[in-house]
């Protein structure tokens, strides 16, 4: 009397539609604000995406820049976010205007693109707030993020007994790759380690985590304790005097030379004093 | 064909009761179809979405007019919408679940998007992995944000809404006959206010308030000189000196 086949296939039918339902509402919930911002529609659009590192400076240089004279009723920003190599492969496609990155240009990156330095960042060392070691070597940080030293009673300094838990990025940070070149060559991070998408969900391992180690942004630092590193410690002043060892420069990725109000936003960044202020609250400035 | 109509042939007669099963079995199986659908309706478990939030100021933060909000429902939220009455400056491009005990979920990390200024942003989850990105019901989402003029330099207080995302399934097998079928839906709450009793401006648009006050003791004061009589240039003196009394002293 019934075909249960079609039956069947009528109820995969409503799934398929309820998914692309849903996928649609997602879009609709989330890209509302992308699509209508208040500000006027004729003004030019500087998209953004990328590193995570980069975007809580981006955020706060696209506002200051908006109340400056020079971007005042000028432009407005669209944010996103996603990883370096997510916004160095958005801007070479074209998807977006500047891509946020936080390490140095690879070899694989597409051609056509361009590195544009807007500040530098100082890479952190970080352990659970109970865990106070003062600092390590070069070699120590090698050996606990190569997995050779597993145990926190190994690690001179560390008051801690216990598997070490390393966390570092995915694949697809800059900070990763950073941290890669800067600490670790020609070692290899351990394969067994925790990997986290963000700075923040990184810091919230090592909040939460008494036997947790990993590495931060300098602007990410609630809540944890910071190590020096080859004597020296991780901090701003540090960093803007070129002590310390674990500085990498933050980057606007633009495809091809920067032009028209992305190009005039990036000279406001390097050259405006506003602009190397708000830079320096918690980055090293361009200058 | 005349032959079948004329209804002398076996074969008209064949064709009659073709056509009178077809139309029963096509009109049982509406029949059914329709009640399977009621079935799904009624089954649908999702009565309503509960949230509820709330917006406080970032004492400690190295940017002004920097606030924090966190939300929590009682369902998974598979993303969220904030927005205001108030034009934001800036947004944290992530949030995190967290439990009660602050302790961050694992797999609960939003990504936000949005323009900047704008009247809020859109976070999500990511659709595309499994199991899809949930902030889960009872856990709180945190998060940042700045103003891009002062809090309180508007003629309302601030406001904030949330608007948040749930996608669940129903699995409908009240027939035996049929194979259970699974549906996905997508449902969204009414925008629920954020709770800003911490934020609260004292004064509305403090400068301009400020700049009324000045301009009502200078007339005020004008009238001292004015005045012929001397009981008079004591009220006058009097309501002066409370005037400027008034005029916050920072203007």
């Amino acid at each position: 009397m019934f075909n249960p086949e079609r039956n069947e296939m009528h109820g995969e039918r409503n799934t398929l539609k309820s998914s692309k339902g849903t996928v649609l509402g997602l879009l609709l919930v989330c890209l509302a604000f992308v699509a209508v911002p208040t500000a006027a529609q004729a003004k030019p659009t500087i998209t953004i995406s990328g590193s995570t590192t980069v975007a809580p400076l981006a955020t706060q240089l696209a506002k200051g820049y908006l109340k400056s004279k020079a971007g005042r009723n000028k432009v407005q920003f669209k944010i996103l976010q996603g990883g370096s190599d997510i916004g160095v492969a958005d801007v070479s496609r074209g998807r977006v205007t500047l891509g946020m990155s936080s390490r140095i240009p690879k070899p694989s990156d597409p051609g056509g693109i361009v590195f544009n330095e807007i500040a530098k960042d100082a890479l952190c060392i970080a352990t659970h707030e109970s865990n106070k070691i003062a600092g390590m070597t070069q070699g120590q940080v090698q050996d606990v993020f190569s997995g050779a030293v597993r145990d926190w009673s190994d690690v001179p300094g560390s008051s801690k007994n216990g598997t070490v838990n390393v966390v570092i990025r995915t694949a697809a940070s800059g900070t990763q790759d950073a941290f890669d070149k800067i600490y670790m060559a020609p070692k290899k991070t351990f394969s067994g380690a925790s990997q986290k998408a963000s700075n923040g969900l990184i810091e919230q391992q090592l909040e939460r985590d008494p036997l947790a180690i990993g590495y931060l942004s300098l602007a990410f630092q609630k809540g944890v304790h910071i190590l020096n590193y080859q004597g020296v410690p991780c901090n701003l002043r540090a960093a803007k005097s070129g002590q310390y060892p674990g500085t990498r420069p933050l980057f606007l990725v633009s495809r091809g030379a920067l032009s028209g109000p992305a190009k005039r936003w990036v000279d406001w960044i390097r050259n405006n004093k506003q602009a190397l202020n708000i830079a320096a609250t918690a980055w090293v400035p361009f200058k | 064909m005349s032959e079948l109509l004329n209804g002398k042939g076996e074969g008209f007669r064949l064709i009659l009761l073709v056509f009178g099963l077809a139309v029963a079995i096509f009109g049982v199986a509406s029949l059914i179809s329709t009640s399977s659908a009621k079935a799904d309706e009624t089954t649908d478990p999702l009565v309503g979405i509960n949230c509820t939030g709330k917006v406080e100021a970032i004492t400690d933060s190295i940017f002004s007019d920097s606030f924090t909000y966190e939300f929590g429902c009682d369902k998974d939220i598979s993303a969220l919408t904030i927005v205001s009455n108030r034009e934001l400056g800036s947004f944290s491009t992530e949030i995190i679940g967290v439990n009660a005990a602050g302790e961050p979920g694992v797999g609960q990390d939003f990504f936000c998007v949005g323009a900047v200024p704008s009247s809020g942003f859109g976070c999500y989850g990511n659709p595309g992995k499994t199991p899809a990105t949930v902030i889960t019901a009872g856990n709180k989402g945190i998060g940042e944000f700045s103003m891009f003029n002062p809090v309180c330099d508007a003629n309302a207080q601030p406001m904030f809404w949330g608007i948040a995302q749930t996608v669940y399934s129903t699995t409908n097998d009240l027939d035996p006959l049929l194979p259970p079928v699974v549906r996905t839906w997508t449902a969204t709450t009414e925008p629920f206010p954020l709770d800003v009793s911490a934020i609260e401006c004292e004064v509305l648009n403090p400068k301009v308030k400020a700049r009324q006050l000045k301009m009502k003791a200078k007339v005020m004061c004008s009238k001292v000189k004015k005045t012929k009589s001397k009981q008079a240039r004591l009220v006058a003196k009097k309501k002066c000196d409370r005037a400027r009394a008034a005029v916050p002293k920072a203007s």
